[in-house]
């Protein structure tokens, strides 16, 4: 893999910058986040539970609204187009995917209603079967059960459907919201494979994960999110090489592994440098 | 036995006007949340404008049907976008305008003018709403919860319940009768043309509507919206359209059920919409979600009330009163919910194996 750099700004698909969300008029959550993601790139996004990911990931893929958030300052760019206040179809339509966290597959319909219903935006016949084979050929599975229920697949299955159905409209940025929540080990490496292979296809992935190994071992950068600020940000070598990285998200210090309560008490004690 | 196949030829029949209705009912209902109670409107719209094309106009019945069930369809798109699914400030905006328009109207204006007076009362209105919001920190963008909208389509209920009769008035019409009193008979068996072309039709336009729910893009995207709206929304599935087709799909159907309903002698009264009480229990019956259940709790409903009434005076039930069919109807539902509480067919839980 060639090696970026911060520096690297040339086509850059997503920039996100100074972004502050309110949620309900009162509850500041993101305070001025900035964040890019270039062609090509894996990114990953790392951050405790509340941190504010997936608020940031909605006000990328603009369902803010039906959460009644709102952007108060900052922008975000997708494609060289502001879309602060885009709706997910136009957003769709220029390119930009998202898994939902939980999957989120429409149990009722069968595995190939399922993925017709990713690929809505897309008007041409030729379009969708190039897109549908290409799930295909990375989930043969899905292939194997396009006739079935999606409510009785099972759970790695039903996160496959979901990154195939967002796959339909053969996105330029795929963003992913804990792809492996609840997954068990083997179905995570598979799931990281597939990210990869996507990647490497030509879709640029913005990664949001607790499970810091797995995103960091397949991300070109990383940026982590304390308490809606990004707190780090760097390549992924580096941020797996951190201290305080290893400390909250990789379970081992420079001690060796400790015990949970060191690191609660050491966590009050420390405040990131931001 | 003759009596017996009768009884249920004519409760089918029936029933495939309680059938259209409670789809009507379902299909916005899975699409939007919302129980549209102007359902009923829809109907008398429909009826009467059938009425106008066929008796007024002259037109071919089926061409006048035809009409109908797209110009009620539109005015029902043009009611979910103006008035549902909207917040609070644009829909007290659109209602006044609305009643402030048909006020100057009446006191004697012109079209024009009242439509502008009207435009700037809503307008007034509208900006004052909006200066309220504010004031208490209502989030500006939101539409109003699902229950404001049920409530507002009540008052759309009773808005068309007035314009429809000060159009045609409140005297009982004469549809025509377009089949006549000609029938066929099988045996000792009498099946009336209108009632095997009410079925027909019916029949036509619900497997058009399964078709298109079970094969087509917009289909595939209104069941999934149904399961869930933010998923849906997130694959980039516009929710106006879904919302604004499910209008669309309920106001040609309740155009088709009017015109079932009214069709034949002095049928044709701005009461008609009562009906739609009578199909109620079919759509708890059926279950709230589903299509399916609609075409065939109608049918149960329709045979029910049909058999009651054929078998009453036979039975020395006369006692009951008369309409007693009407309360079995309702008998009968109470003892369903007992036993499933969803209904015959609604959702059952789908779980993973």
């Amino acid at each position: 893999m060639e090696s970026r750099t911060l520096e690297n700004r040339e086509a850059l698909i997503l920039s996100v910058e100074n972004l502050e969300v309110v949620y309900n008029e009162v509850i500041l959550v993101l305070r001025g986040i900035s964040l890019n993601v270039s062609e090509g790139e894996i990114v990953a996004l790392l951050g405790a539970n509340g941190a504010g990911k997936t608020t940031l990931l909605r006000s990328i893929t603009g369902l803010l609204d039906i959460h009644r958030g709102r952007i108060t300052k900052g922008s975000v760019t997708f494609l060289g187009q502001k879309t602060n206040r885009d709706d997910p179809s136009k957003l769709v339509r220029a390119g930009l995917s998202q898994v939902m966290e939980g999957r989120r597959i429409f149990a009722e319909l069968t595995v190939e209603e399922n993925l017709r219903a990713g690929a809505y935006t897309v008007t041409s016949r030729q379009k969708i079967s190039e897109a549908h084979d290409r799930v295909v050929s990375l989930f043969p599975v899905l292939a194997s059960r396009s006739g079935s229920t999606a409510g009785y697949l099972s759970g790695g299955e039903q996160q496959m459907l979901a990154i195939g159905r967002a796959l339909m409209t053969s996105p330029k940025l795929l963003v992913l919201d804990e792809p492996s929540l609840g997954l068990a080990p083997l179905l995570v490496q598979q799931i990281r494979d597939i990210i990869e292979t996507v990647n490497k296809q030509g879709t640029s992935v913005l990664l949001v994960e607790q499970n810091a190994t797995m995103a960091l071992s397949i991300a070109n950068r990383g940026y982590v999110l304390e308490n809606g600020r990004i707190v780090r940000e760097g390549l992924s070598d580096e941020l797996l090489q951190d201290d305080d990285i290893k400390e909250f998200y990789l379970g081992v210090g420079e001690a060796g592994r400790r015990s949970f309560r060191d690191v609660k008490t050491y966590r009050r004690r420390k405040r990131w440098s931001a | 036995m003759d009596q017996l196949l009768q009884g249920i030829f004519d409760g089918v029949a029936l029933g495939a006007r309680y059938s259209l209705i409670v789809l009507g009912f379902v299909v916005i209902y899975r699409a939007t949340g919302i129980i549209n109670f102007a359902q009923g409107g829809f109907l008398l719209i429909g009826a009467f404008l059938t009425y106008n094309f066929s008796q007024t106009w002259g037109w071919n019945f089926y061409l006048s049907l035809l009409l109908s069930m797209i110009a009620t369809a539109i005015i029902a798109i043009l009611i979910q976008l103006l008035l549902l699914h909207r917040s609070l400030k644009e829909i007290s905006g659109g209602v006044f305008c609305l009643i402030s328009w048909s006020v100057f109207f009446y006191n004697g204006n012109s079209h024009l003018t009242s439509l502008i007076l009207g435009i700037f009362v809503g307008a007034s209105v509208y900006f004052l709403v909006k200066k309220f919001e504010n004031r208490f920190g209502v989030s500006q963008s939101n539409e109003l919860p699902i229950f404001g909208s049920i409530i507002v389509t009540i008052g759309i209920l009773f808005v068309i319940k007035q314009v429809v009769p000060s159009i045609w008035g409140f005297a009982e019409k004469n549809m025509g009768d377009p089949w006549g009193f000609k029938i066929v008979k099988v045996g000792d068996l009498v099946f009336t043309h209108a009632k095997l072309w009410t079925i027909a039709l019916t029949a036509i336009a619900l497997s058009g509507f399964f078709l298109v729910n079970r094969f087509t893009k917009i289909g595939i995207a209104m069941r999934a919206a149904h399961f869930d709206h933010e998923a849906a929304f997130a694959q980039g599935i516009s929710l106006k359209v879904v919302f604004a087709t499910a209008f669309g799909i309920a106001g040609a159907v309740a155009a088709l059920a009017g015109t079932a309903t009214g069709v034949g002698i002095a049928q044709l009264t701005p009461n008609m919409d009562l009906i739609v009480f009578l199909a109620f229990p079919a759509m708890i019956l059926g279950g709230f979600d589903s299509p399916g259940g609609a075409v065939i709790g109608g049918i149960i409903v329709g045979i029910i009330q049909n058999l009651t009434k054929v078998y009453q005076p036979e039975w020395d039930l006369d006692w009951l009163g008369v309409g007693f069919d009407r309360v079995m109807v309702f008998i009968v539902m109470l003892i369903i919910l007992m036993i499933r509480p969803y209904g015959l067919f609604g959702t059952k839980e789908v779980h993973r194996v």
